[in-house]
């Protein structure tokens, strides 16, 4: 089976990490056209969302001050009416903005004001800074997908820095995509894969700015929380948020978004309860 | 500016050994064929001496320059130099003022070893009146004095370089000329360290109190910032050399910890720069304990190196020199290859102690006499020669002394510090 398949294999970086992309049973053009567009979403992305790009959109927010509209266009609006809701959803633990002077502590009200209509975003303070990092990788995984889709390309394997996964169809001998990682001390997890999206957070997985919840912190667990779903941007935004939560605040955000799976640690969490 | 860098790498890699030369320079300078590039020192402290040694060292196979003048306005910094040049069996003209030997000796190059604050001024009068100038680091005591500096040499065509010497150690060339071909991968990160035990004084001379404050320039902050200026400027020269690159933000902390003797420079201190494409470089000093040492490590994604001890380790012992990197991922597509199905191990975190991976050390370059200042002087002579120098040289240490100085604000004002527009270059 495996002679004639095509498999495709090729890696680049991006977001201060590896983009690791595997595809097969598709032309080899289609499927290096594929990449390509990948790459080309990926550098375009970056260039909206980085925070150390002199030429960046989100460099560029983060030194105005406040009060000066910026304008946005609809790639940047949309992503911020989004992240703007996902903070709603899951209370405040997912929080893409956050103030320079105390990066630390969370903060109660909302930090800008979004216009869809005028298309602008404005600070409310000059302290505002925001950082996508928690969600990044998720929202150019939902780009790789439709481009995935739009080339036909059904059996494929995205991994973004080992932790944001998005998998389709079958592995090239049959069956799903199986993976292996370890979960918390000395324990290992296989999960068995069919066209999902997975995100893992963990100590060691910097994702941008996570909040202490304050009293409600788990007793330090060490584990980590993988989310699977198939929307890749609410996987991110859920990985980061219930790394930090409580089991009550996780089960209360979890309320407000369909999920496949999670799993903290090794352990898989009950859902819809 | 890679392109005209990588040029003179390999031009520099060569330089020292004469082979860099065009017959038609040694035709027109120095022995038999004509007039000799005419130098002198100016500062003849500890590090001028050192400079003086190795110029008039080296005179026994170079006959293309010679040592006209010296000059330092301190009485036993004089005699010392004067000791030197009678082992050398020379008599340059001496100074105690430098536009007394501007003005008395005709010179084409001047070497500048005073203390930091009494850089600025003695450099851009030289460069204006016509001299050529190798001053060494850091640049200046301030941003506006370092722009000037830099102006200077830019509007009178005078050449001005920095004495870093790593950028003439065929060493840092080589393995900063593999990272600049991508041969290790992305560089993501560079750790510097400059760790001493000692407190970094001059002895004063006995009843002679008023000179603490001359002697010990490097302590106090009107003349120098200390560990920033005089050790750290080498290091941030390094890394943003590796990174083809200056940081976008400095942050810092620092202070005087253990050695509280009226000194005004931090003895403990770190700095984290930010490069724009989000690697960094983290340095940091000490005055208490040496355990550590000097290094900076250049971490890639496939090799570290450490410039100073000359190693060279890969994180994938397997791999074949620029050979694509194994990963999780790229072991399962191996897999699939030989016809197995296997689980990628990803994601998860690990939660094992991760500690330091040994691997087998290798030289990174095998060669290298010294730590590159005989080939920045000798390099620096060329440079008089042909009248020319690669622009990026002055830019790497304007650069170098412009970071070390932003890190002091980062320390004093314990905010995240960017550059000013009017210092860039
Ligand atoms: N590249 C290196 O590795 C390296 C190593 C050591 C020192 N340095 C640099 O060399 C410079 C000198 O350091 P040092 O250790 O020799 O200091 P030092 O104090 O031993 O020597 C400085 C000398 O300059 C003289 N001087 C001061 N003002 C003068 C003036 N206006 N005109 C003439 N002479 C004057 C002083 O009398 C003294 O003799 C500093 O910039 C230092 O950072 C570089």
């Amino acid at each position: 089976m495996q002679t004639d398949i095509d498999l495709f294999y090729e890696t680049t970086m991006g977001m201060n990490t590896r983009l690791e992309v595997v595809m097969w049973g598709q032309s080899e053009l289609k499927q290096q056209v594929c990449f390509n567009q990948i790459c080309a979403a990926l550098e375009y992305w970056e260039r909206l969302l980085s925070r150390f790009d002199p030429t960046a959109e989100i460099y560029h927010f983060n030194s105005l001050v406040e009060n000066e509209p910026m304008q946005l266009g609809d790639d940047l609006l949309n992503s911020f009416i989004q992240v703007i809701e996902y903070r709603q959803k899951t209370k405040g633990l997912f929080d893409v903005f956050y103030l320079s002077k105390n990066s630390e502590t969370r903060h109660e009200k909302d930090l800008v004001d979004v216009d869809p209509v005028l298309k602008t975003i404005v600070k409310k303070s000059p302290d505002v800074q925001v950082d996508f990092g928690g969600v990044g990788k998720g929202i150019l995984l939902a780009r790789a997908i439709e481009l995935l889709d739009q080339n036909e390309i059904k059996n494929a394997f995205i991994s973004f820095g080992g932790s944001s996964i998005h998998c389709r169809g079958i592995h090239p001998k049959g069956g799903a995509w199986p993976f292996d990682f370890q979960v918390e001390q000395g324990i290992d997890t296989t999960l068995e894969l069919y066209n999902t999206n997975l995100s893992v957070s963990g100590l060691y997985h910097g994702k941008g700015h996570i909040f202490e919840s304050g009293e409600d912190i788990p007793k330090q667990s060490g584990k980590s929380v993988t989310i699977q779903s198939q929307n890749p941007i609410e996987a991110e935004v859920l990985s980061t948020a219930l790394f930090i939560a409580s089991e009550q605040q996780r089960h209360d955000i979890l309320k407000n978004f369909e999920i496949e799976k999670v799993l903290i640690g090794s352990e898989q969490l009950v859902l819809n309860e | 500016m890679s392109n005209n860098r990588r040029d003179f790498i390999k031009t520099s890699i060569v330089a020292g050994t004469g082979l860099a030369l065009g017959l038609s320079s040694f035709q027109s300078w120095g022995g038999v064929f004509g007039k000799k590039v005419r130098l002198a020192v100016i500062g003849t402290g500890g590090r001028g001496r050192f400079l003086m040694e190795h110029l008039l060292n080296q005179m026994s196979n170079n006959d293309t320059y010679e040592l006209v003048a010296i000059c330092d306005n301190y009485q036993p910094s004089m005699d010392a130099a004067k000791k030197i040049c009678n082992k050398y069996k020379i008599t340059p003209k001496t100074f105690d003022d430098y536009k007394k030997l501007m003005a008395d000796a005709p010179v084409d190059g001047v070497i500048i070893a005073t203390p930091l604050y009494q850089h600025a001024h003695i450099t851009i009068d030289c460069l204006n009146a016509g001299i050529h100038v190798l001053c060494e680091k850091s640049m200046a005591r301030t941003l506006s004095d370092a722009k000037a500096m830099y102006d200077a040499s830019i509007k009178s065509g005078s050449i001005l370089i920095i004495g870093h010497q790593r950028m003439f150690n065929k060493k840092y060339l080589n393995g900063i000329e593999r990272i600049h071909a991508g041969e290790f991968g992305p560089v993501g990160q560079v750790k510097a360290y400059w760790h001493r035990n000692k407190d970094w004084r001059r002895p004063i001379p006995e009843g002679k109190p008023e000179l603490e404050r001359q002697l010990n320039w490097r302590l106090y902050k009107e003349y120098s910032a200390g560990l920033l200026t005089e050790l750290m400027s080498h290091q941030i020269q390094v890394s943003n050399w590796a990174f083809q690159n200056t940081p976008v933000s400095v942050q810092a902390s620092g202070g005087i910890q253990f050695w509280k003797d009226g000194r005004e420079v931090p003895d403990n201190l770190a700095a984290i720069f930010t490069y724009a494409d989000g690697s960094r470089c983290i340095a940091d000093y000490m005055n208490m304990n040496r355990n550590y040492g000097v290094e900076e490590h250049i971490i890639a994604d496939y090799a570290t190196l450490r410039m100073e001890t000359n190693k060279l380790q890969w994180d994938k012992p397997n791999q074949t020199v620029n050979g694509p990197m194994k990963t999780p991922v790229s072991k399962m597509v191996d897999d699939i290859k030989k016809g197995e199905k296997k689980p990628a191990a990803i994601g998860g975190a690990s939660w094992r102690p991760e500690t330091a991976k040994k691997t087998k050390e290798e030289s990174i370059y095998e060669g290298q006499k010294g730590d590159g200042t005989v080939e920045e002087l000798l390099t620096f002579v060329e440079f008089i020669k042909t009248k020319s120098a690669p622009d990026w040289m002055l830019r790497e240490g304007y650069n170098a002394s412009l970071w070390t100085l932003l890190t002091e604000k980062a320390i004093d004002t314990g905010k995240t510090v960017t550059c000013p527009k009017k210092y860039m270059i």
